[in-house]
């Protein structure tokens, strides 16, 4: 019961960054894309961006319970430091991108290619973010 | 695809993602903000350690539910991009955070006391004092709590702005701008 719990608790953890990470590569590549930009869907991905990123905070941390974290000097801590860091780093710039996101209004004139760059990039700075995550999280596992 | 701001069923969806976006930044952002210090000062382990996979998820999740009421209700009136209510927003923040505050410790109390008060009735009278005075010492840090984040988000909300200037912030920094042009011109 208890290892099934467990590898729920991970399955669900995998899945959110398996979400999060889409839903940034889907939003980069949208607002690459053109000027015909999809407003509900992406308002739908930051919706689910913040569902899986609450999913994740709730399972990471229970994953941390179950191995139980060593000391902040050791080199695992260390990499955990990093990665906690690097998680409010994503989450500071997915709560700007996604308030400027449900800013936008269909047809709106004065909404400049200046503005959908400044998006596309805060798109592709956190989905370099996430993956530093992945990358980090993959070290906590099996490093 | 319906791209404009309402939903097919006319309900300004564009408030409810704002109010989720913003209650899950917070919930987040706080936990990240204890989980860091906690973990760099060495004491995560033993904090983890005595709460229980089940125990610790159901509380996130009914801290989760009171934290998205909450800026639900702090943001009903006129939401983040209300400039002109900016004291509103506070208030409401303090407020809200003061209920979150309480109502998380209440409803832990309440439940843990009926587990214990089972076994034991006589209990209960120790349980409410000891709850009433936890709940009240809970309000005053959600309190402080809230209004701190209420800063915040105002603060990411107008970063945010400047990323993507609405329409009328456009026309009324171009009309002021022309009006600089035409006194300068007299």
């Amino acid at each position: 019961m208890s290892s099934a719990l467990h590898l729920l608790v991970r399955l669900v953890h995998v899945l959110g960054m398996a979400a999060v990470l889409g839903g940034m590569v889907v939003g980069w590549q949208t607002l690459r894309a053109g000027s015909d930009v999809p407003l509900a869907t992406m308002r739908r991905v930051e919706g689910v961006f913040w569902t899986a990123m609450g999913l994740m905070v709730a399972t990471g941390v229970g994953n941390l319970g179950t191995l139980g974290p060593p000391g902040p000097a050791t080199r695992w801590g260390t990499v955990l430091t990093v990665k906690l860091s690097v998680v409010i780093g994503v989450v500071v710039l997915s709560v700007i991108r996604s308030l400027a996101v449900f800013r936008l209004r269909a047809g709106e004139r004065a909404v400049s290619n200046a503005s959908f760059e400044r998006l596309r990039f805060l798109y592709a700075s956190t989905a370099w973010g996430v993956i530093a995550a992945v990358v980090l999280a993959e070290a906590l596992a099996h490093g | 695809m319906d791209d404009g701001p309402n939903g097919a069923g006319g309900v300004d969806l564009t408030a409810t993602f704002e109010a989720w976006t913003v209650a899950t930044f917070d919930l987040v952002a706080f936990a990240l903000l204890l989980l860091l210090p906690a973990h760099l000062s060495g004491a995560l382990g033993d904090v983890l350690a005595g709460l229980g996979t089940v125990p610790g998820l159901l509380l996130f999740g009914y801290l989760w539910g009171l934290v998205a009421v909450g800026v639900r209700w702090g943001l009903a009136d006129g939401g983040l991009a209300n400039r002109t209510k900016g004291s509103s927003l506070l208030a409401r923040g303090t407020l809200g955070g003061a209920c979150v505050g309480s109502g998380f410790v209440a409803g832990v109390v309440i439940v843990g006391g009926a587990v214990v008060a089972v076994e034991e009735p006589s209990i209960v009278t120790s349980i409410a004092l000891f709850g009433s005075i936890a709940a009240a010492v809970a309000a005053v840090v959600g309190a402080v709590v809230g209004a701190l984040f209420a800063v915040v988000n105002v603060a990411l909300a107008r970063v945010s702005e400047s990323i993507v200037p609405t329409a009328n912030a456009v026309e009324a920094d171009t009309e002021r701008g022309t009006r600089e042009t035409k006194s300068s011109e007299k």
